[in-house]
């Protein structure tokens, strides 16, 4: 069954109509992963909305979402963390990560973690947040630039985004607007076995999850795999680095941002 | 039944490390979520299942608030329609109960059809030990017996037997002489000649129950098989074993269920067998039991129904968690180490049993989702294996490094300018590592990540601290 | 252990976790939840809808205008796949009453034995939206016919057949405590199972084959139709 799309086409009904004179303000939220490990990930996505016209601004005061004590059971660590990131975010009119799973966070579990006056303002909050590539698409309509001659890659959905958020479409239609062409995965709505620290909780059942979707992406041809989510891709990515499997793994808005032939360490290296 | 939850991790690689029977559960993670998807397709499309799904929560959590209620207008439509009803407040009781009126009868030889309940209770070894031969009647049930092993699955409880296991255990078990056995259909047949016998001679049917009528007092069986209906009917004695929390108000709302139930169990429209067991016979009647009782179980529902975790009380046993879980088709069911696998099974078995004993389970999950989407009872799986890691992290029955762990990073997430110092200085030094290799082997605190897995090597700098400099700050 | 004290003890426990209402506001909280779903018929005639679902349940079927066309279909069906005339079949006054002899048949009226091979039972009704046919347990219809032997045949008539699986409660014997059968059972196909490596086999302990026949002549508002 298809999930149906938390979001609509529609922007907040209460955002000016964006034209080039009233740029839409954005907050991003880069994730601690992307922060920690592929910083390509964060710039790319900082170009991208500003190629789409946005005004962004980071804000300094970013960590962790919160998930790994919220998915750990501290509960009350993670309500805590999760006042302090919207205190510092609300006043954006958009808050944009590039995780479906964060975004899912912020979105859907924020408002089971607070109470009274602090609910009201997670729900607020959870209507300006939104994963990136629902953004660039659904509020923005960008067209990222054409990349001539790009070869297939397999795009694997996260299950946060997919789910929780119901985004499929959105980074399709970007890949294909870029002339990337796509090959489906056969088990799409798999799971790859990431699922934050369940990884390092349950490596054995982790890594078998990891096999069969590393096999999944092998089997189309594609010698990428692209993903919205930094977690997946990186424990992926370490999973066939351990097996010594020759795929490669790039983030979405690497991707879209053109980075594809320069390796994602190497060009943040030379920053 | 003897609870080896503990050893879940264990017993999960160990599985995995199976091929053949990780070949097994693969087939069944296949085509399982096939069939279920053809049947919403054919009988009624997706729109038809979701309101069906709407409705029959409704009815469920309309049922179970007024649990007392219902009851009571069961147990006294039951009692008016001949049958007698016990409670037992655990499975001992219920064993007991059991026991009691297959001594008083005489019984020798009993009958049983698939339940969980008595799966759950461990009614067999009870009866056993007791002196009555009892003998399983669903086939699957009947192959486990066979080879004493416990169920793999809810529904297919010999799921994880290949056709050679089968076939092995048939020739070794039946001495019915030289034969081939080479196909599926010869050994159903021939597990029907052996199982005739034993419906024959059975004085005491045992049997489960998908869903209790509150206006009726009928008890509503669905099967496949029809082995549950000669336990029913052949016997001189009928005992229906299930839990309390199985009442609908309505036959209406059975029906409703009814399509639920088999669409999301094996993607039929219906099953084979769904039949309705009132009471003994009536006078002038030509077959049936002469006696019927129903037995009903609480062991912690009127707890789980008081508590954050009452919608569990919403399953239909269906299976559909199960077939698709990723961890489940990678671990198999016997990791789980009690009667209930997969997503329900970790919900219900720390319910059931206790926190302690059952800890690995909330965590064998990814959140992925994919159990509450297919849910016919709509029950939020992810969020109450969540909440049971909450339970544990507040009870401490979280391994301390974790609770320390997360405390430590809760904090730190809290002091963002700490946070940045902190998170610069690991990237440093992980990039430091990571650069003789390409990717990181060995670092502190990253045991389980890099027990299946490398590290990829993050760049030198995190991007915040780039980002500044970038700003010139 | 005292009986009486686990159902007293078990009963204050799930009232104190029930909510809090009248009877009169239950019922009134219950008759809002209205059932009206069900999967969609593959055809408009309920007679041909209920034998496109059985054909997919795996059953056969037949129809026969008028009852001695029953008896023929029993005869054909029979004599064809079993090369013998032996049947039994319960005290239903319906099975009683049909033209045995045009066929050519002389059932058994009794319980089935392990040993019979053929039973014919007449179900009080059909539902075409699943292909599934109700019948009684009670004096006339014993569950030992519908089960032990090998080839079961159903007859049901055309005007009891039913659009969805809810009116089946709607007979008058299953509304009144005092007439309640003491079961019922709703056939919907030959027994099988799939517990063998999730292979589908017919038969698994009940009948192997399942031979519906509708009886009586179409209405005459779907004739043309
Ligand atoms: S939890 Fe839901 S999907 Fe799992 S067995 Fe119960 S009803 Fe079926």
């Amino acid at each position: 069954m298809a999930p149906t799309p938390r979001k609509t086409l529609d922007t907040p009904q209460d955002k000016q109509e964006p034209t080039p004179s009233t740029p839409r303000h954005v907050a991003l939220y880069v994730t601690c992963l992307a922060d920690l490990m592929r910083p390509s990930v964060a710039q790319a996505s900082l170009e991208l909305l500003q190629l789409a016209g946005c005004e962004v601004t980071v804000p300094a005061q970013q960590t962790c979402c919160g998930q790994p004590a919220y998915n750990n059971g501290d509960f009350s660590g993670a309500a805590r963390i999760a006042q302090q990131l919207i205190e510092s975010f609300e006043d954006y009119d958009y808050v944009v990560l590039p995780s479906g799973s964060c975004a899912g966070m912020l979105i859907e579990h924020y408002p089971k973690l607070l109470e009274g006056q602090w609910l009201e303002r997670a729900h607020r909050f959870a209507g300006r947040v939104y994963e990136l590539t629902t953004f660039l698409l659904d509020v923005c309509d960008y067209h990222p630039e054409k990349q001539r001659s790009a070869a297939p890659v397999a795009y694997h959905d996260s299950c946060a985004g997919l789910r929780e958020l119901g985004i499929r479409q959105q980074p399709r239609s970007l890949l294909a607007r870029a002339g990337i062409p796509v090959e489906e995965l056969a088990q799409a709505d798999v799971c790859c076995g990431f699922g934050g620290t369940f990884c390092a909780k349950m490596p054995a059942l982790s890594g078998a999850m990891a096999d069969q979707k590393l096999q999944d992406a092998g089997d189309t041809g594609a010698g990428t795999l692209i993903g919205g989510d930094l977690g997946c891709l990186l424990a992926l990515e370490g999973r066939a680095s351990r097996r010594n499997m020759p795929m490669q793994f790039q983030h979405i808005a690497e991707v879209l941002r053109g980075a594809a032939s320069t390796p994602p360490n190497a060009k943040s290296d030379a920053s | 039944m003897q609870q080896h939850s503990r050893d879940f991790l264990q017993a999960a690689s160990t599985a995995i490390g199976d091929p053949e029977s990780a070949g097994t559960r693969k087939a069944l993670g296949l085509l399982m979520p096939k069939l279920r998807e053809q049947a919403i397709e054919t009988f009624g499309g997706s729109d038809d299942f979701s309101a069906l799904r709407a409705e029959v929560k409704a009815i469920r959590q309309h049922a179970l608030g007024h649990l007392a209620h219902y009851l009571e207008s069961f147990t006294s439509a039951a009692r008016e329609n001949g049958s007698a009803v016990h409670f037992a407040r655990n499975g001992n009781e219920l064993n007991d109960i059991v026991l009691d009126i297959c001594a008083r009868h005489e019984a020798h030889r009993i009958a049983k059809g698939k339940s969980m309940i008595t799966e759950e209770t461990g009614l067999n070894a009870a009866l056993e030990a007791a002196g009555f031969a009892v003998r399983e009647t669903d086939l699957g049930e009947y192959i486990i017996q066979e080879a004493n092993e416990t169920p793999s699955h809810i529904v297919g409880p010999a799921l994880h037997k290949s056709q050679a296991d089968i076939r092995e255990l048939f020739l070794d078990r039946h001495d019915l002489g030289e034969r081939d056995l080479a196909d599926a259909t010869e050994m159903v047949a021939e597990a029907r000649q052996v199982l005739r016998e034993e419906f024959l001679a059975a004085d005491v049917g045992i049997i489960g129950s998908n869903a209790l009528i509150a206006e009726n007092g009928y008890s509503m069986l669905v099967t496949n098989e029809g082995n549950g209906d000669l336990c029913a009917n052949l016997p001189p004695v009928l005992i229906v074993c299930t839990s309390v929390d199985r009442v609908l108000p309505r036959a209406t709302d059975a029906m409703a269920m009814l399509r639920l139930l088999v669409r999301s169990t094996t993607g039929q429209a219906v099953s084979c067998y769904t039949s309705f067991y009132a009471g003994p016979r009536r006078p002038g009647d030509v077959d049936g039991p002469v006696e019927t009782h129903f037995v009903l179980l609480d062991n912690h529902r009127s707890e789980i129904l008081a508590s954050d975790y009452a919608e569990m009380l919403q399953c239909i046993r269906c299976g559909a968690c199960l077939n698709h879980c990723p961890v489940y088709m990678n671990a198999g069911g016997h990791a789980y180490g009690w009667v209930y696998p997969g997503p329900m099974g970790s919900v219900l078995t720390p319910l059931l049993t206790s926190l302690e004993d059952s800890a690995h389970l909330p965590d064998a999950c990814t959140a992925c989702g994919r159990c509450e989407e297919v849910c016919p009872a709509s029950i939020p799986l992810p969020d109450l294996l969540r909440d049971l890691r909450r339970d544990k992290f507040e009870q401490r029955v979280t391994a301390r490094r974790w609770r320390w762990g997360m405390q430590i990073h809760a904090w730190l997430a809290l002091h963002p300018r700490l946070y940045q110092r902190v998170t610069n200085l690991a990237v440093a030094v992980m990039h430091r590592v990571g650069r003789r290799h390409g990717v990181i082997r060995r670092l502190p605190f990253a045991g389980g990540w890099l027990e299946a897995r490398d590290l990829p090597t993050p760049a030198a700098k995190t991007f915040q601290a780039m980002h500044q400099e970038s700003l010139g700050k | 252990m005292n009986p009486g004290d686990a159902e007293k003890e078990v009963f204050a426990r799930l009232r104190g976790a029930s909510r809090r209402s009248s009877p009169q506001h239950i019922t009134a909280e219950l008759a809002a939840l209205k059932s009206e779903h069900g999967a969609a018929l593959p055809e408009a005639d309920l007679c041909e809808a209920l034998q496109h679902n059985l054909q997919r349940n795996g059953a056969s079927s037949a129809v026969a205008e008028t009852r001695t066309g029953a008896v023929w279909e029993i005869s054909r069906y029979i004599t064809t796949k079993h090369g013998q005339r032996r049947i039994v079949t319960g005290h239903d006054p319906r099975l009683a009453a049909l033209p045995w002899r045009d066929g050519g048949l002389l059932p058994r009226f009794d319980v089935a034995q392990n040993e019979d091979v053929v039973s014919v039972s007449y179900a009080q009704c059909a539902v075409a939206e699943t292909g599934s046919l109700a019948l009684l347990l009670d004096r006339n219809n014993p569950a030992l016919n519908n089960l032990l032997v090998d080839d079961h045949l159903i007859l049901v008539d055309r005007c009891d057949i039913h659009e969805k699986l809810e009116s089946i409660w709607g007979q008058a014997r299953l509304q009144n405590a005092g007439s309640r059968p003491r079961g019922m059972m709703m056939i919907s196909g030959p027994s099988s199972t799939a517990d063998i490596a999730m292979q589908l086999v017919l038969g698994a302990h009940g009948p192997r084959a399942l031979h519906v026949i509708i009886v009586g002549s179409a209405p005459p508002s779907s004739v043309s139709g």
